[in-house]
């Protein structure tokens, strides 16, 4: 975290209160002492949130943060994005196969089908839009297998 | 018998001769390193038994009396090739001008009074005939490097027919144009030859290092994926390269000075207990390391492996984990290897234009060729050499920094796929194309696969795991 606070500032003050902030994030308690290679997947990935929101950057891109995580992780890694955002004002831009995750957490949706977009809007007006009960459905139906 | 063994084995056996890597590993040594390490030293021998066979000096005759006439005719009689001048007085010019008019390396001198000295000796046995003996040493070819044994031979020959001790030979050495009086050429070349062996061997090691130490740092990046995450850092893409290439560099050169220190200990402890003189005053010889030695020697040095480490990082950029860049960096060894090998004991002024041209071609020649050269006073070759090396280096790192600016860094796979079943499965499941670099982007796995489940093998591995930014 030390490393990685020192590229966003040289200030000493600010590097450590990135860390506390990283620390926090994470949730990882004294398990940050252990070497990364001891984790599980589940808490590399909210190492890795922490070390993308520490930093209170405007906009972070994140590819999936939940793929691959049981149950406990992913509500941990949902409930901070969702937190950060509402607090600091972080613009975060999220590519998700989880419809379900989706509607939890973002405002704005682009459903993207074989790289094209096929539907954009809230969660509320496509699930209108499309006459369904969540996103999941609303996909299907876009895309048309359904 | 165990149960299932045979099955067992025969899996592995298929699936160890079905790793490309491996079979290039087993073929390259046998068939293409051995071949070429046996015509090299079979070349620096030949040419070496000729020398010693052709055995021929010039005899200069300044006694011109009958003992001395006996003398060269002993020599002569033992096949050696004898050119005689008489009455010269030598100093280092004559000598130079003598050893080019002939084309040898070895003078011998007749002093005026060895026929007298000879008659004394049947009277009084402490008054003893002596010989003078130059030898020339100017090539770093180390079965080149006879020293004085042929002519300690004919004397020992000739004593035993007259009597014991009625000849001593007082050598001297000529090197980088000089004489040194009093300093047995068998030492010096004994010099020349460690000197020879040690500095390719460490400049081996050194490459072999560096080479490894970049191509895993940079496969454990990609392997662990980290190298996204530092792709996402608001530094400069090149401060990543560069950092890897000097810390690389660092490493191997720390682990090159362990070397260099276990490796002196090994010979100082071996060359005391051989022959306690074996150590001659090197600074009076000028063999002893001075500062542009020191200077030539690191720059070539730095240099090459600079080019190599840019090399081993563009190699690794294309493999996916260690493994595969450990064996993508072994093509480089060979070129590395058969240059080091060879010119260990072959001085390269002595080969044909062609072999010259090859190795003068290949960058990680350069630090052993400089290593020769400077012993031998020559410091035109180390400056050529280091800025021919010094172009290569930059052309790898223009190569390397211009592919570390492109997202090709992170897609880019060198994939061989000859063999492997699954390979062919994947191959006409996606449809992808023959052997080669293959620069996939990230965004084309969705397009062709069209949910998870049907994912290719290798598109799935080409794609990132979660990025976060």
């Amino acid at each position: 975290m030390e490393f990685m606070a020192k590229f966003y500032t040289k200030d000493e003050k600010d590097i450590s209160e990135m860390i506390k902030e990283a620390a926090r994030i994470s949730g990882l308690g004294e398990r940050l002492k252990d070497k990364t290679n001891t984790y599980s997947k589940g808490m590399k990935r909210r190492l890795l949130v922490a070390r993308a929101l520490m930093s209170k950057p405007k906009l972070a891109i994140l590819d999936e943060p939940t793929g691959g995580l049981d149950v406990i992780h992913s509500y941990y890694i949902r409930e901070t994005i969702r937190k950060y955002a509402r607090e600091y004002g972080v613009m975060i831009l999220l590519s998700s196969r989880d419809m379900l995750e989706v509607e939890h957490i973002c405002d704005r949706i682009v459903l993207i089908n074989k790289g094209k977009v096929v539907a954009e809007g809230t969660p509320r007006e496509l699930k209108e839009k499309f006459e369904s009960k969540n996103l999941e459905e609303v996909f299907v139906k876009v895309v048309g297998f359904a | 018998m165990l149960k299932g063994f045979r099955n067992f084995l025969l899996k592995e056996l298929k699936e160890l001769l079905r790793d490309p890597k491996i079979l290039l590993g087993m073929s390259i040594v046998p068939f293409i390193l051995f071949p070429v390490l046996g015509g090299i030293m079979n070349y620096a021998m030949q040419s070496a038994e000729e020398s010693v066979t052709k055995m021929s000096f010039v005899v200069i005759n300044n006694d011109c009396e009958e003992w001395s006439y006996v003398f060269i005719k002993f020599l002569s009689s033992l096949g050696a090739n004898v050119f005689i001048e008489e009455n010269v007085e030598l100093n280092n010019n004559k000598l130079l001008e003598l050893l080019s008019k002939y084309n040898v390396t070895q003078i011998l001198e007749i002093p005026k009074g060895f026929s007298m000295n000879i008659t004394t000796h049947v009277k009084d046995s402490n008054i003893m005939a002596f010989v003078r003996f130059y030898v020339h040493i100017a090539t770093t070819n180390v079965f080149d490097i006879t020293g004085s044994l042929p002519i300690d031979t004919a004397v020992a020959q000739f004593n035993r027919a007259l009597a014991p001790d009625i000849i001593n030979v007082k050598k001297s050495t000529i090197i980088k144009g000089e004489i040194k009086h009093n300093v047995d050429p068998t030492t010096v070349s004994g010099v020349i030859m460690s000197q020879s062996i040690i500095m390719p061997i460490t400049i081996l090691i050194l490459l072999f290092y560096s080479i490894q130490i970049a191509a895993i740092s940079m496969a454990i990046e990609k392997e662990e994926k980290t190298l996204e995450t530092l792709l996402t850092l608001p530094i400069d893409r090149l401060t990543i390269l560069f950092g890897k290439l000097i810390g690389s560099m660092i490493i191997a050169a720390v682990g090159a000075v362990a070397y260099i220190i276990g490796y002196a200990c090994f010979m100082q402890s071996l060359i005391n207990r051989t022959s306690p003189n074996f150590v001659t005053d090197l600074p009076s010889l000028g063999l002893a390391p001075h500062f542009w030695v020191i200077y030539f020697l690191g720059t070539s040095l730095f240099v090459t492996i600079l080019s190599a480490l840019a090399l081993a990082v563009i190699l690794s950029a294309f493999a996916g984990d260690v493994r595969s860049a450990q064996s993508l960096v072994g093509i480089v060894y060979p070129m590395i290897f058969i240059p080091t090998f060879a010119l260990m004991y072959i001085d390269i002024n002595t080969l044909p234009y062609a072999l010259k041209l090859i190795f003068y071609t290949i960058p990680f020649s350069h630090p052993t060729i400089t290593s020769k050269a400077i012993i031998m006073g020559d410091y035109i070759t180390p400056v050529l050499g280091t800025l021919y090396v010094s172009f290569f280096t930059l052309a790898f790192m223009y190569v390397a920094s211009r592919f570390f600016a492109t997202e090709k860094i992170l897609t880019s796979k060198l994939k061989f796929r000859w063999f492997t079943k699954s390979d062919n499965f994947e191959k006409q499941r996606c449809g992808s194309g023959a052997a080669g670099i293959r620069t996939q982007d990230f965004q084309r796995p969705r397009l062709e696969c069209s949910t998870p489940q049907q994912s290719c093998g290798a598109i799935d591995h080409a794609r990132p795991r979660p990025l976060v930014v």
